[in-house]
This record gives C-alpha cells, sequence and structure tokens, in this order.
C-alpha cells in the first residue's frame, strides 16, 4: 500500500509537470492574496502546494500529524478542479494503544468563481469538496465519503477612504462548507460508527506589508519583510447531527506567510479556543510553487486550449 | 515510513529542481520593487521623471505608467517606457510640476502575459529639481 501511495504521488507530479497550468496565488485588481494555510481561499486558480506539514493539537482522541500536497487546475478562468492528498500519523491517547500511520483519502475540489470586482478588490465562489471514504486504511482515513458543498468570499480593503490608508492593506477571506457524509453510519456490530453532518466555516485575515509599501508609503522595509503577509486564521467545525451535536471545535491560527517571485512560504501555530478543540498547540506549515510563473508556457494547456494567467 | 521518505524525497528533489531553475527564469508576475519618488513620499524637489523597478521583465507594448495632479488631470509627458539592461524599469517623464499632491497609476505585463496594476501617491512641496 505504501509503494502504491509512493508510485501515485509519483505520478501525480509527473503529470503535474507534464499538463497542467499551476497557479499558486490570486490576484484582483492592485491586490495580491496568497493561498492561507487553514482556509480554502477563494480563487479558482492553478496552484500546488508542493508540501504540507500539519501537526494538530491533541484532542480527546489522540494527536495527529499529517504531511501532504495539494494541486488545482482550472478548466476556464473562473472554474478548476484539485486534488489533495495526506500521509497521517496518528497518536492514540489511550496508553496500550499503538502509533498507527497511513495515507489518507484523496479529496477532489471543484470551485467556481462567479463574481469579481477589480475596483472593490472583491471575489464570490462557490465549491463542491468530496473525500473519497474508504480508499485509506480505516486506522487513519474515514471509511465514509464526504461532500461538502461550500462558498467563498474574499475582500481587500483598498477601496477605503484615504484617511484610513494604514488599514487598507488588510484582506479577508472566508470559506463556509456543509460537510455531508454520504452514509449516516459505516461499519456494524462492535464496529459502527455514525458519521455526523457538521458546518465548517471561518475566515482570515491578513496584512499585506507588499501593498503597504507598493500603494501607499514605502517605509523602507527591505527583504525579506518586503514580502510578508502577517496573517491570523479562525476555523470552526460544528457537527449538526449526532451526540456531538453543537459541539464546536475552534481555533485560532495566527502565522506568517512571506511570497517570493516563485515560490511560497507559510508557518501558523493552531491554537484551541474551546474545551472541544484540544489541547496543546499545534503547527501547520505550507510550501507553495508558483509553477505556471516559472514555465508559464508549459503550465497554459488545458483540454480546450491555453486560458492564460490566473489574474483578471 | 518508507513512502514518507520516498513522498520528502520527491518533494526535496522538485523543490532543488525550481530553485536551481530561479536564476534562468525571468517569468512570472512583475511587482514593484520601489520608486522614485518613493510611495507615499513628499518631495522638496519636482522630479524630471517617475521611474519604477519591477522584479521582472516587463513587455513595452502593454506596461503603462500615468501621473495625475489633485484635479485629475494627466500631468506626464506621454512617453511611458519600459527601460533598463533588463527592461524591469518603467518610467515616464514629467513637466515642470508646481507643488501638491499627484496620483501615479502603472500597468504592467509581464512577458509571460501576468498583468499586475497599482497606483500610489507623492506630493512636491518645493521647486523643479
Amino acid at each position: 500500500m505504501k509503494q502504491l501511495f509512493a508510485i501515485i504521488l509519483g505520478v501525480l507530479f509527473s503529470l503535474t509537470f507534464l499538463a497542467t497550468e499551476l497557479h499558486a496565488h490570486g490576484v484582483i485588481g492592485k491586490r495580491f492574496i496568497p493561498s492561507t494555510l487553514t482556509l480554502e481561499d477563494p480563487f479558482p486558480s492553478d496552484e500546488m502546494d508542493l508540501f504540507t506539514f500539519d501537526r494538530a493539537p491533541k484532542d480527546k482522541e489522540g494527536r495527529e500529524t499529517s504531511f501532504g500536497f495539494e494541486f488545482a487546475k482550472r478548466l476556464t478562468p473562473d472554474l478548476a478542479l484539485g486534488v489533495g492528498w495526506e500521509y497521517i500519523f496518528f497518536d492514540p491517547r489511550e496508553a496500550g494503544e499503538r502509533r498507527t500511520s497511513g495515507a489518507g483519502n484523496p479529496e477532489f475540489s471543484l470551485k467556481y468563481a462567479f463574481l469579481r470586482s477589480v475596483e472593490h478588490e472583491g471575489i464570490l465562489s462557490v465549491g463542491l469538496g468530496v473525500e473519497a471514504g474508504g480508499v485509506g486504511p480505516k486506522r487513519v482515513a474515514e471509511r465514509v465519503t464526504t461532500i461538502s458543498p461550500a462558498a467563498f468570499f474574499g475582500k481587500g480593503f483598498g477601496d477605503l477612504p484615504d484617511a484610513l490608508n494604514y488599514v487598507k492593506p488588510f484582506s479577508i477571506t472566508g470559506s463556509f462548507a456543509v460537510n455531508n457524509p454520504a452514509n449516516r453510519f459505516t461499519g456494524s456490530g462492535d464496529d459502527k460508527e455514525r458519521n455526523p453532518t457538521t458546518v465548517a466555516y471561518g475566515v482570515a485575515l491578513m496584512y499585506s506589508i507588499p501593498y503597504l509599501q507598493s500603494n501607499l508609503k514605502d517605509v523602507g522595509l527591505s527583504v525579506p519583510v518586503d514580502r510578508m503577509f502577517p496573517v491570523v486564521e479562525f476555523d470552526f467545525e460544528t457537527p449538526v447531527s449526532g451526540p456531538e451535536k453543537r459541539h464546536t471545535s475552534a481555533f485560532a491560527n495566527p502565522g506568517l506567510i512571506w511570497a517570493g517571485k516563485y515560490l511560497q512560504l507559510g508557518l501558523e501555530a493552531q491554537v484551541p479556543m474551546n474545551k472541544f478543540s484540544g489541547k496543546n498547540v499545534g503547527v501547520r506549515g505550507l510550501i507553495h510553487v508558483f509553477i505556471d510563473d516559472i514555465w508559464p508556457n508549459v503550465f497554459t494547456w488545458t483540454p480546450w486550449g491555453v486560458i492564460g494567467p490566473t489574474s483578471k | 515510513m518508507k513512502a514518507l521518505k520516498r513522498y520528502s524525497e520527491i518533494c526535496l528533489m522538485v523543490s532543488l529542481a525550481i530553485v536551481a531553475a530561479f536564476p534562468t527564469v525571468g517569468l512570472g508576475h512583475a511587482f514593484p520593487l520601489r520608486s522614485d519618488p518613493r510611495v507615499g513620499w513628499t518631495v522638496t524637489i519636482a522630479p524630471p521623471k517617475v521611474t519604477i523597478w519591477f522584479d521582472g521583465e516587463l513587455e513595452p507594448a502593454f506596461s503603462t505608467i500615468t501621473v495625475y495632479n489633485s484635479a485629475k488631470q494627466k500631468v506626464d509627458k506621454g512617453n511611458s517606457r519600459v527601460s533598463g539592461p533588463d527592461s524591469s524599469v518603467l518610467e515616464v517623464d514629467l513637466p515642470a510640476l508646481g507643488t501638491g499632491n499627484y496620483r501615479v497609476y502603472w500597468k504592467a505585463l509581464s512577458k509571460d502575459t501576468h498583468v499586475t496594476e497599482g497606483d500610489f501617491t507623492f506630493t512636491i512641496a518645493g521647486k523643479r529639481q
């Protein structure tokens, strides 16, 4: 299974480089919004998380650590398909249980931007996510397939009055998704599990130092600070059915994103905000590569012809 | 663990390949590095031109820079151009400008057709250089 996983990863990477246009960031008007680490961003884009790292806070079942990748490919300027996969390590909380690991379920996504406002630096998108249940081993992966319709938004504050110049570099993005399990129950007997429907939502607030220095006031910051984006993301998930109904998990994720010309790096802490969110602070990291910026002539292909860069 | 090791190796190799390719590739979005006059600054001597340095090569035909005064009248000489040894500098000449606030609008098309745009102000508090 592990060898198969490694082979699939290798093939996917190869396909990525041969046949897709990847764009790792969203540009709308003069606003550049880098990909956030915790929440899905609103931009349908050609993007790839080359490497993600996630060490979650310890919850009542144990602690999960995962490494993964994700990439998305636009089929039209406003429509993108994506796929992501993780390799998961799980440390059970109960004594006597062994640490385990394995490849998680693959996740597929579809995202469509139906409204953009260059003037107001705004974007609205809808999406559909599918986690293919049962693909990964049950010791680390869900056995049920989950279907998640979602909505996303993004807004830069650049249209504020000039009196609020130092607020203009802020932008906010957010997402709202309903995670519907395909089956209410999986397994049987003692192994039977109830699969609750959950609502996941959150917002990310970030400050763009490049926006400040390029559009408002050159305050003299130099490399590497001049390309930094301090960010805080808040994410929540609420079961709306099952015995844990309304036990909302909530996290604050303060961090820093650095976006260079070809590469984006990000690091965030995961701070539990209530008793349902576990203990200890987790950490999340990201290496993002702007493939279409590096090899645009290679990565501008679609089955329907070349569609050009993501920015509009 | 073996799969993870393989995955890490693949990521590392891809990353190294990309990093190795950086110096030889001059494409991608073109974002401004700095400008003269500096963004949001007040100068005591009126500048003869506005210059913006970008982090990538620009397409001259579709990269523009214009300057407006506080009455929203275009005041530059209309000779916006791309210059510099690596075509990464955008500039436009200015006539003898008086004191006041000015706004610079720029639009940059990189060689691979990515578009970036922006605007900024500067203030003249003295006479032309």
